[in-house]
């Protein structure tokens, strides 16, 4: 229990007792009294400091319980409590809460009232503790899924710290797909970005192939080459030459050998030919370049016309 | 490894029914997803031994968590106006009840949860259409809302056979459209789902999203099937010697599935991926021999149950995903065991002798 204030004159509920259960956890004595206080000041819509203190307890026990981050949300109101010291806390409970996604949507909760109060926000406090998290999991989904938030909210789609950033998760890591989605979210993701420049689509065709080139079996660089080419409505063809250059497949001489060096080349070139090309290019994927798709390539296969 | 080791998981679920160690406290308010695990889990491993009485037993406990004017609540006792349902504590709760074969057309009054269900879904703003996990004490929606909650909304629906009632005789219905569309929003140009828009594509959500799409009986256009489809295949993991080294992947982790791009197998999205396959019709086109033997792989020789992933500890969660894959495609692939695999229904990963059971009772 938090020292510094008390809660004697509270009753703790008694927490699950009537038998028989179903899955009954033995919980631990802190958490039996942490919950049953709770418990009983929820009951008594008490909105205090002292409430306050024991929901942040009652959080680092039960994270994902909804009804305790109801709650504190009300009290900070009730209380008037400054927002930004509760920004404060909610960054000390991320670290060790890597997979829960109330932190990240109460933060946003925060911000918006930060906003509503005071008309602004400082954005910039948010990066150190995405870096934080990132840092110790580069692929952390609600990390990358709240970073779309701040970009979209404060209009970051083409702010150059952080289109720096992403260059540099992508440059330390080439197969972080995370960093690749966010890539593509700053790029055309805006809501005008399907008026994105062709300069900015040609840039972004140059930039993946050179990825691709360094490192041609990749599924996140691939899965972005061919997201561009779908959104822009861009045919496969012309990326016939690009996909050679990983696929030898030994026929163009009598003396050549097979030699290929990407899964995702062969695929688009197959769908590029749509013909014996075609045919041999699903059959190389079934037998040895992506042997446990077999069947689906085999499908493909029987749809070609 | 090709044996299903069925009677070290019944244990193993009767054992979590029964009891869990404290380390399991931080999903106290889980509990009615982790009793559902067990006892559907047990109903697909033919394990349901239960006498009519513990039955009854059972339903009563679970009635703890339910009181009329809204769903389920989270936590087992009461915290006066914050005794707020919860969408999963409902899901689940409901979905316990009919493994248990309890009357619930008897029990929960349909149109007192759908009130709730439709209350937790947003009217404007960003996520309009979409539920919100459960609702501050003003009645507004509150929380994380994506697909996951999506997919509860309309399996709750379902299971309310609320879809099945004249419209005119709905007193609380959910504004259908509104979610289509939302869901059609979440869909990305590689064919996989994510939690917001232009978020990375997710296994998870993909799966939330067809199966709820399905259960609303909405076509997706042929041509974005056929998309989800080829990212959905691509989730089996492989990696061919012939070509260069890439991810850090043990021969253990092939022929499971991973939820994004280039990460590791996870005996869930094992489910995600079959399950999503098995709704577009083409769960043949994955190498199911892999799929199973992976999973396999994962069992808990010791205390039953199995895990994510090789070399690491079982829990409900992905023992129970991991028997509704096998169940799945018990037909399509011989091990041993697998013939006393029980069916599965898909749309609500449910046994499908409790759905069939829910399709006998009259509301």
């Amino acid at each position: 229990m938090n020292s510094e204030y008390t809660y004697d004159d509270i009753e703790p509920v008694a927490l699950n007792e009537e038998q028989p259960q179903l899955c009954q956890i033995l919980y631990t004595d802190q958490f039996k009294s942490v919950m049953g206080t709770l418990l009983a000041l929820m009951k008594k819509n008490e909105y205090s400091d002292r409430a306050l203190a024991l929901t942040g307890l009652g959080i680092e026990i039960l994270p994902s319980h909804y009804s305790i981050w109801i709650y504190r949300y009300n009290v900070i109101r009730e209380i008037g409590k400054d927002l930004v010291d509760e920004l404060d806390w909610l960054e000390t409970i991320s670290l060790d809460n890597e997979k829960n996604y109330q932190i990240w949507n109460y933060r946003q909760l925060i911000i918006e009232q930060v906003i509503g109060t005071t008309g602004q926000y400082n954005y910039h406090r948010e990066f150190p503790i995405m870096a934080a998290m990132l840092s110790s999991d580069a692929k952390n989904h609600h990390v990358w899924t709240y970073r779309k938030w701040v970009v979209s909210r404060f209009g970051l789609f083409a702010d150059e710290k952080e289109n720096s950033f992403v260059e540099a998760m992508i440059e330390q890591d080439v197969r972080n797909n995370s960093a690749w989605n966010h890539r593509f979210y700053l790029k055309f993701g805006h809501e005008q970005g399907d008026a994105a420049t062709s300069d900015v689509v040609d840039e972004e065709l140059e930039y993946v192939k050179h990825k691709i080139t360094v490192s041609p079996q990749n599924e996140s660089s691939w899965n972005y080459l061919l997201g561009i080419c779908n959104k822009f409505n861009i045919s496969l063809q012309t990326l016939e030459g690009f996909c050679k250059q990983f696929v030898n497949d030994g026929t163009d001489s009598a003396d050549e050998i097979e030699l290929i060096k990407s899964s995702y080349a062969l695929e688009v070139l197959a769908q590029v030919y749509n013909d014996d090309k075609s045919i041999l290019y699903y059959d190389l994927l079934s037998t040895k370049y992506d042997p446990i798709r077999k069947n689906y390539w085999q499908y493909m296969k029987s749809m070609l016309i | 490894m090709n044996q299903l080791l069925i009677h070290k998981h019944v244990k193993y679920f009767t054992l979590c029914l029964n009891m869990l160690p404290s380390k399991h406290q931080d999903q106290d308010n889980n509990k009615l997803s982790l009793i559902c695990f067990c006892l559907e889990g047990l109903e697909l491993l033919n394990g349901l031994g239960f006498s009519d009485v513990e039955r009854a037993q059972f339903s009563d406990f679970i009635y703890n968590s339910y009181y009329t004017g809204n769903g389920f609540r989270a936590v087992m006792n009461p915290s006066g106006v914050y005794d707020i349902a919860t969408m999963s504590s409902t899901f689940f709760g409901l979905q316990s009840l009919l493994v248990l074969r309890d009357t619930i057309n008897e029990k929960v009054d349909r149109h007192s949860i759908m009130k709730f269900v439709q209350s937790c879904q947003w009217k404007t703003g960003p996520d309009k259409g979409c539920f919100a996990p459960t609702l501050n004490i003003d009645g507004t929606p509150f929380g994380d809302s994506d697909l996951r909650l999506c997919y509860m909304a309309v399996a709750i629906r379902r299971i309310l056979k609320y879809d099945q009632i004249p419209p005119q005789q709905r007193k609380y219905d959910i504004d259908v459209p509104a979610l289509i569309q939302y869901v059609l929003q979440r869909v990305n140009v590689s064919g996989g789902f994510s939690c917001v828009q232009l978020s990375e594509s997710h296994s998870g959500f993909t799966f939330c999203a067809l199966a709820m799409l399905k259960l609303l009986d909405y076509n997706l256009p042929e041509a974005d099937s056929h998309q989800t489809l080829n990212w959905i295949v691509h989730r089996q993991v492989n990696h061919p010697e012939v070509l260069p080294g890439e991810l850090e992947l043990r021969h253990e982790d092939f022929g499971g599935f991973n939820g994004r791009v280039n990460k590791l197998s996870d005996s869930c999205y094992s489910w995600w991926s079959l399950g999503s396959l098995e709704i577009l019709n083409h769960l043949d086109l994955s190498n199911l021999s892999a799929a199973a033997q992976f999973l396999l792989l994962n069992q808990d020789h010791r205390i039953g149950g199995i895990a994510k992933e090789f070399d690491s500890s079982p829990d409900p969660y992905h023992t129970f995903l991991s028997i509704c894959s096998l169940a799945l495609i018990k037909d399509k692939v011989d091990f041993e065991g697998n013939t006393q695999l029980s069916g599965l229904d898909v749309l609500l990963t449910a046994p499908t002798s409790a759905v069939e059971f829910l399709d006998s009772l009259k509301w």
